[in-house]
Protein backbone atom coordinates (compact mmCIF):
# COMPACT_ATOMS: atom_id res chain seq x y z
CA UNK A 1 0.00 0.00 0.00
CA UNK A 2 1.23 3.55 -0.80
CA UNK A 3 0.28 6.57 1.74
CA UNK A 4 1.09 10.48 1.17
CA UNK A 5 1.25 12.65 4.07
CA UNK A 6 1.65 16.06 4.01
CA UNK A 7 2.76 18.26 6.40
CA UNK A 8 3.71 21.81 6.76
CA UNK A 9 7.76 22.65 8.04
CA UNK A 10 7.20 23.51 11.97
CA UNK A 11 7.25 21.37 14.96
CA UNK A 12 3.74 21.29 15.88
CA UNK A 13 3.10 19.44 12.32
CA UNK A 14 5.62 16.72 13.31
CA UNK A 15 3.47 14.36 16.24
CA UNK A 16 0.06 14.48 14.18
CA UNK A 17 2.41 13.52 10.81
CA UNK A 18 3.72 10.33 13.27
CA UNK A 19 0.48 9.53 14.76
CA UNK A 20 -0.58 8.93 10.55
CA UNK A 21 2.55 7.38 9.83
CA UNK A 22 1.76 4.65 12.71
CA UNK A 23 -1.50 4.31 12.12
CA UNK A 24 -0.57 3.78 8.01
CA UNK A 25 1.92 1.02 8.93
CA UNK A 26 -0.37 -0.53 11.63
CA UNK A 27 -2.86 -0.66 8.61
CA UNK A 28 -0.58 -2.31 6.67
CA UNK A 29 0.02 -5.13 9.48
CA UNK A 30 3.18 -4.21 9.96
CA UNK A 31 5.16 -5.55 13.06
CA UNK A 32 5.17 -3.19 16.17
CA UNK A 33 9.22 -3.13 16.40
CA UNK A 34 9.11 -2.09 13.03
CA UNK A 35 6.32 0.31 13.28
CA UNK A 36 8.53 2.29 16.04
CA UNK A 37 11.71 1.90 13.99
CA UNK A 38 10.20 3.24 11.02
CA UNK A 39 8.46 5.69 12.98
CA UNK A 40 11.56 6.69 15.07
CA UNK A 41 13.11 6.78 11.35
CA UNK A 42 10.60 9.51 10.25
CA UNK A 43 10.32 11.52 13.28
CA UNK A 44 14.52 11.79 12.92
CA UNK A 45 14.12 12.94 9.56
CA UNK A 46 11.08 14.98 9.75
CA UNK A 47 12.93 16.71 12.83
CA UNK A 48 16.09 17.44 10.69
CA UNK A 49 13.86 19.18 8.28
CA UNK A 50 12.05 21.36 10.45
CA UNK A 51 15.22 22.57 12.73
CA UNK A 52 17.68 23.04 9.61
CA UNK A 53 16.50 23.06 5.76
CA UNK A 54 14.59 26.04 6.12
CA UNK A 55 11.36 24.14 3.82
CA UNK A 56 8.19 26.16 3.53
CA UNK A 57 6.66 21.83 3.29
CA UNK A 58 7.33 18.79 3.05
CA UNK A 59 5.67 15.29 2.25
CA UNK A 60 5.96 11.60 3.27
CA UNK A 61 4.82 8.97 1.26
CA UNK A 62 5.54 5.14 2.65
CA UNK A 63 5.11 2.18 0.58
CA UNK A 64 4.87 -1.52 1.96
CA UNK A 65 5.28 -4.46 0.59
CA UNK A 66 5.81 -8.27 1.64
CA UNK A 67 9.63 -7.63 2.34
CA UNK A 68 10.08 -3.54 2.83
CA UNK A 69 8.76 -0.18 4.23
CA UNK A 70 9.95 2.44 2.34
CA UNK A 71 9.72 5.86 3.44
CA UNK A 72 10.32 8.83 1.32
CA UNK A 73 10.66 12.30 2.59
CA UNK A 74 10.20 15.32 0.42
CA UNK A 75 11.41 18.67 1.05
CA UNK A 76 11.72 21.84 -1.06
CA UNK A 77 14.41 23.04 1.42
CA UNK A 78 18.15 23.51 1.14
CA UNK A 79 20.33 21.13 -0.64
CA UNK A 80 21.38 18.24 2.44
CA UNK A 81 22.67 14.95 1.98
CA UNK A 82 22.03 12.59 5.25
CA UNK A 83 23.73 10.01 3.43
CA UNK A 84 26.88 11.76 2.77
CA UNK A 85 27.41 13.01 6.53
CA UNK A 86 30.26 10.91 8.85
CA UNK A 87 28.89 9.07 11.61
CA UNK A 88 30.17 10.37 15.02
CA UNK A 89 32.90 8.14 16.30
CA UNK A 90 30.80 6.52 19.11
CA UNK A 91 33.81 4.90 20.79
CA UNK A 92 35.70 8.18 21.25
CA UNK A 93 35.80 9.32 25.46
CA UNK A 94 32.61 10.71 26.50
CA UNK A 95 34.34 14.26 26.29
CA UNK A 96 35.08 13.66 22.60
CA UNK A 97 31.75 12.78 21.36
CA UNK A 98 29.44 15.22 19.35
CA UNK A 99 26.04 16.13 20.65
CA UNK A 100 24.86 16.76 16.84
CA UNK A 101 24.73 14.04 14.79
CA UNK A 102 23.11 11.66 16.74
CA UNK A 103 19.79 11.73 14.41
CA UNK A 104 21.50 11.37 11.34
CA UNK A 105 23.32 8.71 12.93
CA UNK A 106 20.90 6.84 14.24
CA UNK A 107 19.00 7.12 10.45
CA UNK A 108 21.88 5.16 9.13
CA UNK A 109 22.44 3.10 11.49
CA UNK A 110 18.68 1.76 11.83
CA UNK A 111 17.53 2.16 8.17
CA UNK A 112 18.38 -0.87 5.71
CA UNK A 113 19.09 1.60 2.78
CA UNK A 114 19.22 5.34 2.81
CA UNK A 115 19.39 7.38 -0.57
CA UNK A 116 19.35 11.16 -1.78
CA UNK A 117 18.80 12.78 -4.60
CA UNK A 118 18.08 16.26 -5.31
CA UNK A 119 14.95 16.94 -8.27
CA UNK A 120 14.47 19.86 -8.84
CA UNK A 121 14.43 21.99 -6.31
CA UNK A 122 13.41 19.30 -3.13
CA UNK A 123 15.88 17.25 -1.24
CA UNK A 124 14.40 13.55 -2.04
CA UNK A 125 15.79 11.09 1.51
CA UNK A 126 14.55 7.49 0.89
CA UNK A 127 14.47 5.19 3.64
CA UNK A 128 14.28 1.64 3.28
CA UNK A 129 13.70 -1.01 6.43
CA UNK A 130 13.35 -4.14 5.67
CA UNK A 131 10.29 -6.20 6.86
CA UNK B 1 6.76 11.11 33.74
CA UNK B 2 7.17 9.22 37.28
CA UNK B 3 10.10 10.01 39.47
CA UNK B 4 10.20 7.99 42.68
CA UNK B 5 12.87 6.89 45.30
CA UNK B 6 13.83 3.23 45.96
CA UNK B 7 16.41 3.45 48.40
CA UNK B 8 18.75 5.70 47.48
CA UNK B 9 18.17 5.31 43.45
CA UNK B 10 15.86 7.53 41.66
CA UNK B 11 13.82 5.74 39.04
CA UNK B 12 12.34 7.62 36.27
CA UNK B 13 9.98 6.23 34.34
CA UNK B 14 8.98 7.78 31.17
CA UNK B 15 6.06 7.36 29.00
CA UNK B 16 5.68 6.85 25.01
CA UNK B 17 8.70 8.98 23.68
CA UNK B 18 11.42 10.57 24.31
CA UNK B 19 11.66 13.07 21.37
CA UNK B 20 12.30 16.93 20.68
CA UNK B 21 8.32 17.13 21.84
CA UNK B 22 9.12 15.49 25.22
CA UNK B 23 12.60 15.88 25.91
CA UNK B 24 12.50 18.68 28.50
CA UNK B 25 10.26 16.66 30.63
CA UNK B 26 12.83 13.79 30.58
CA UNK B 27 15.82 17.25 31.29
CA UNK B 28 13.53 18.39 34.22
CA UNK B 29 13.31 15.46 35.91
CA UNK B 30 17.49 14.41 35.70
CA UNK B 31 18.07 17.99 36.88
CA UNK B 32 15.58 17.52 39.71
CA UNK B 33 17.50 14.36 40.66
CA UNK B 34 20.40 15.90 40.57
CA UNK B 35 19.46 19.07 42.22
CA UNK B 36 17.98 16.99 45.08
CA UNK B 37 21.09 15.19 45.85
CA UNK B 38 20.12 11.92 44.10
CA UNK B 39 23.23 10.75 41.74
CA UNK B 40 21.83 7.39 41.36
CA UNK B 41 19.85 7.23 38.25
CA UNK B 42 17.66 4.59 36.79
CA UNK B 43 15.64 5.06 33.52
CA UNK B 44 13.08 2.63 33.74
CA UNK B 45 11.75 1.91 29.82
CA UNK B 46 9.22 -0.24 30.73
CA UNK B 47 6.52 2.53 29.43
CA UNK B 48 8.91 3.78 26.94
CA UNK B 49 7.90 3.45 22.94
CA UNK B 50 11.26 4.90 22.31
CA UNK B 51 14.20 7.45 22.79
CA UNK B 52 15.09 9.56 20.00
CA UNK B 53 18.31 11.53 19.09
CA UNK B 54 16.93 14.45 21.67
CA UNK B 55 16.93 12.14 24.43
CA UNK B 56 20.25 9.99 23.89
CA UNK B 57 21.70 14.09 23.77
CA UNK B 58 20.34 14.63 26.71
CA UNK B 59 21.84 11.67 28.76
CA UNK B 60 25.07 12.25 26.94
CA UNK B 61 24.53 15.53 27.98
CA UNK B 62 24.22 14.67 32.41
CA UNK B 63 26.13 11.42 31.93
CA UNK B 64 29.53 12.90 32.73
CA UNK B 65 28.33 15.47 35.51
CA UNK B 66 26.44 12.43 37.29
CA UNK B 67 29.38 10.18 37.45
CA UNK B 68 31.90 12.92 38.77
CA UNK B 69 29.55 13.09 41.62
CA UNK B 70 30.02 9.68 42.14
CA UNK B 71 26.35 8.27 40.69
CA UNK B 72 25.33 7.12 37.05
CA UNK B 73 22.45 6.72 34.56
CA UNK B 74 21.60 2.98 34.18
CA UNK B 75 18.35 1.92 32.48
CA UNK B 76 16.16 -0.89 32.24
CA UNK B 77 13.45 -3.06 31.10
CA UNK B 78 13.55 -1.77 27.59
CA UNK B 79 11.20 -2.80 24.96
CA UNK B 80 13.34 -4.28 21.67
CA UNK B 81 13.22 -1.03 19.66
CA UNK B 82 14.92 0.58 22.70
CA UNK B 83 17.34 -2.00 22.66
CA UNK B 84 18.34 -1.88 19.32
CA UNK B 85 18.91 1.52 19.08
CA UNK B 86 21.09 1.64 22.00
CA UNK B 87 23.18 -1.44 20.57
CA UNK B 88 23.55 0.30 17.11
CA UNK B 89 24.38 3.28 18.30
CA UNK B 90 26.84 1.92 20.94
CA UNK B 91 24.95 3.57 23.74
CA UNK B 92 25.08 -0.16 25.32
CA UNK B 93 29.19 0.64 25.58
CA UNK B 94 28.19 4.26 27.37
CA UNK B 95 25.28 3.04 29.89
CA UNK B 96 24.50 -0.10 32.03
CA UNK B 97 21.39 -1.63 30.73
CA UNK B 98 19.44 -4.20 33.08
CA UNK B 99 17.15 -6.80 32.84
CA UNK B 100 14.67 -5.77 35.37
CA UNK B 101 13.89 -2.74 37.82
CA UNK B 102 14.88 -4.71 40.69
CA UNK B 103 18.26 -5.60 39.18
CA UNK B 104 19.13 -1.69 38.36
CA UNK B 105 18.42 -0.91 41.92
CA UNK B 106 20.80 -3.80 42.85
CA UNK B 107 23.41 -2.98 40.72
CA UNK B 108 23.95 0.60 42.56
CA UNK B 109 23.60 -1.64 46.23
CA UNK B 110 26.34 -4.11 45.21
CA UNK B 111 28.66 -1.06 44.95
CA UNK B 112 30.29 0.23 47.98
CA UNK B 113 29.26 3.96 49.14
CA UNK B 114 30.98 6.58 47.58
Amino acid sequence: MRHKISLASEPDAIGPALDELESCLIEDGVSTEHVLEVRLLGEEAITNVVKYAGAASMALEVQVTREEIVVVLRDNGKPFDPASTESPDLEASLADRPLGGLGIHLIQSLSDAVSYSREEDQNVLRLTKRR
Amino acid sequence: MESRQVGDVTVISPRGFINAHTVRQFEQALTQALEDGHEKILINGSGLAYIASAGLGVIMGFIEDVRAKGGDIRLAELNDTVFNIFEVLGFNHLCQVLASEQEGVESYQAEPAS
